[in-house]
């Protein structure tokens, strides 16, 4: 039964939404598209790190970066800037997969719940449908990011160049290679924190409403951009704030386990709430 | 006479709406554990001051004990550099704003409702009614926390002028908009500030509601405007870098702290113009057209 469920849910929830996903490859597109221009710039100012040809890590890394570690300056000042691109990635990734469990239970999904008399199938269900689609558009991105890396002239590869710590506001000190980085481990932990942050915002979907969860995982994600810390999640969404990167940075080894925590402890709560959810009253969004 | 009544009735919905009220409760929440933060930096401030400066037999510091540095005008949500809770109140002011009333069209179309009140009170004042209640809602869900921040500041902190010679403790960059009147005149420049927040939260409350009319999923409505916009943004901040310094974000135009490039009168006032006048475009086409399904 687990199985049509899931089945149900991968027709329904991404097979049937081709716009959404057309619109998500455009958008990663045009950002990782804008590198190209900062490219010019940095050849200009930094001629040293072009020795080697521009590679698709390096577009992938500029739009999924963020930012590096704030710190402050002399005055009373800090090192913050907004990373936008970022924020933009993240929250896209997060809204694709914030309405379609809630939009099914107001329709087909609350027939089979009924017809099959166990909440816990669908929850299942569900999680791993917000799993599959946020690796999928997880993916998309990558994809469209080698795409636009490839017509601008770059050479297929997961090794990105130092002179990025420019573009993600890194501090020059802290680098933790002088010349390359391997990004294949970061590949993987942003994917897992990102999944980690889609069960959480379901699960917070379930306690208050999906249109309030996603103002609270906005939230998070912004207090995450200023302070670097393991309680904010985006933190391990974020390369620039690894210490694969960054002498400054965080463990990704300890924030793959605390993904994994956030990940389990989502669906448990998620499930334990939805057990004695009315799914009967109310529109649900 | 049937515009006023229908008016009424909006507003009267807002007060009662439980999702405008507990985005209400979120934001002053917020407003105030910054301004708790910020009496904290004041206090450390001042026990820095009588600890490390000598005074004089008269009272008086002996030494420039940089008081001003924490004041009222940089410790309100909408002023405070470096804060947390000042950045999501900007940065998430178009999702609250969203929030707290503009998903009520979508509601009321599919219960129904919206055909009963065009019945009896006209299509065109129905649509200006939302249209209206919805920026009010929106401009609501900014302007009370942020007087609720500036009223438990003022209550904390004292309202020192802001000096010049201690700009740098400010982050107002020398380009901004309101630099000049925040040194000669700082309480309005805060109340400028605050009302370039609430406008901007009330137009941008009316965008997802022009979106609700061609769009029938309320989370597509709600939030893909606000994606529209980081992408904007996005794409601004990185097509113009180092070719332009002229400011293009909105967000850095609403803090007061938010940049050091040239911010320019005429793109803010595009930016809000645009705000206002595409929604009221769709709203006065939508209360125009003859369709009835």
């Amino acid at each position: 039964m687990f199985c049509k469920f899931f089945a149900h849910d991968l027709r329904h929830g991404l097979g049937d939404h081709p716009c959404r996903l057309g619109v998500g490859f455009l958008l990663f597109f045009c950002l990782s598209s804008y590198h190209f221009l900062t490219l010019r710039i940095y050849e200009l100012t930094n001629p040293e790190f072009f020795e080697t040809p521009v590679t698709t890590g390096d577009y992938f890394l500029a739009l999924t970066g963020g930012c590096g570690k704030v710190e402050s300056v002399p005055g009373g000042g800090t090192t913050f800037t907004m990373p936008v691109l970022w924020i933009t990635f993240v929250l896209w990734i997060l809204f694709a997969s914030l309405y379609y469990p809630f939009l099914d239970l107001q329709g087909m999904g609350k027939q089979l719940l009924c017809l099959s008399g166990t909440r816990g199938v669908w929850w299942a269900s569900k999680c791993l449908w917000t799993v599959c689609n946020t690796v999928a558009n997880y993916l998309l991105a990558f994809a469209a990011s080698v795409l636009a890396g490839i017509c601008f002239g770059a050479v297929p590869s997961m090794t990105a160049h130092v002179y990025l710590y420019q573009e993600l506001e890194m501090n020059a000190g802290t680098l933790t290679s002088p010349s390359t980085w391997d990004i294949w481990p970061l590949f993987f932990l942003t994917a897992l924190a990102l999944v980690a942050l889609s069960l959480l915002q379901l699960a917070l979907s379930v306690a208050v409403k999906p249109l309030f969860s996603y103002l609270l995982l906005t939230a998070y994600l912004l207090a995450g951009t200023y302070l670097q810390s393991p309680a904010l999640l985006g933190n391990f969404a974020m390369p620039a704030r690894s210490s694969l990167l960054a002498t400054t940075g965080l463990d990704p080894l300890l924030g793959g386990l605390l993904c994994l925590w956030v990940i389990v402890g989502s669906v448990l709560l998620g499930w334990a709430l939805f057990e004695k959810k009315d799914i009967l009253g109310g529109d649900g969004a | 006479m049937r515009f006023c009544r229908c008016l009424r009735g909006e507003l009267y919905r807002v007060f009662h709406t439980p999702t405008f009220l507990l985005v209400l409760l979120l934001l002053s929440a917020l407003a105030l554990v910054d301004g708790i933060l910020a009496y904290r930096e004041y206090r450390q401030n001042l026990e820095n001051a009588l600890t490390n400066i000598p005074m004089g037999e008269n009272g008086a510091f002996q030494e420039l004990p940089f008081l001003q540095t924490t004041t009222l005008y940089n410790s309100w949500i909408g002023g405070h550099p470096n804060s947390v809770a000042g950045l999501i109140f900007i940065y998430a002011c178009p999702v609250y704003a969203s929030l707290a009333y503009s998903w009520t069209y979508l509601s009321e179309e599919q219960n129904g409702y919206v055909r009963i009140l065009v019945a009896k009170v006209g299509k065109r004042p129905y649509y200006f009614c939302k249209h209206f209640a919805v920026f009010f809602a929106g401009a609501l869900s900014a302007l009370l926390p942020m007087l609720v921040s500036l009223l438990l500041v003022a209550c904390l902190i004292p309202a020192y002028r802001p000096s010049v010679e201690m700009a740098l403790y400010y982050q107002v960059g020398s380009a901004s908009l309101l630099r000049d009147l925040y040194f000669s005149h700082p309480l309005a420049a805060t109340l400028c500030n605050v009302g370039e927040i609430t406008l901007f939260a009330g137009l941008w409350a009316t965008v997802p509601l022009a979106v609700s009319y061609f769009v029938k999923n309320r989370f597509i409505a709600l939030f893909a405007p606000y994606l529209v916009l980081l992408f904007l943004v996005a794409s601004a901040g990185r097509a113009l870098v180092y070719r332009s310094f002229l400011e293009t974000s909105i967000f850095n135009y609403l803090q007061l702290t938010g940049t050091s490039l040239t911010q320019s009168p005429w793109m803010l006032l595009g930016q809000m113009g645009a705000l206002l006048i595409l929604p009221l475009a769709a709203t006065w086409g939508k209360g125009s057209l003859a369709d009835v399904l």
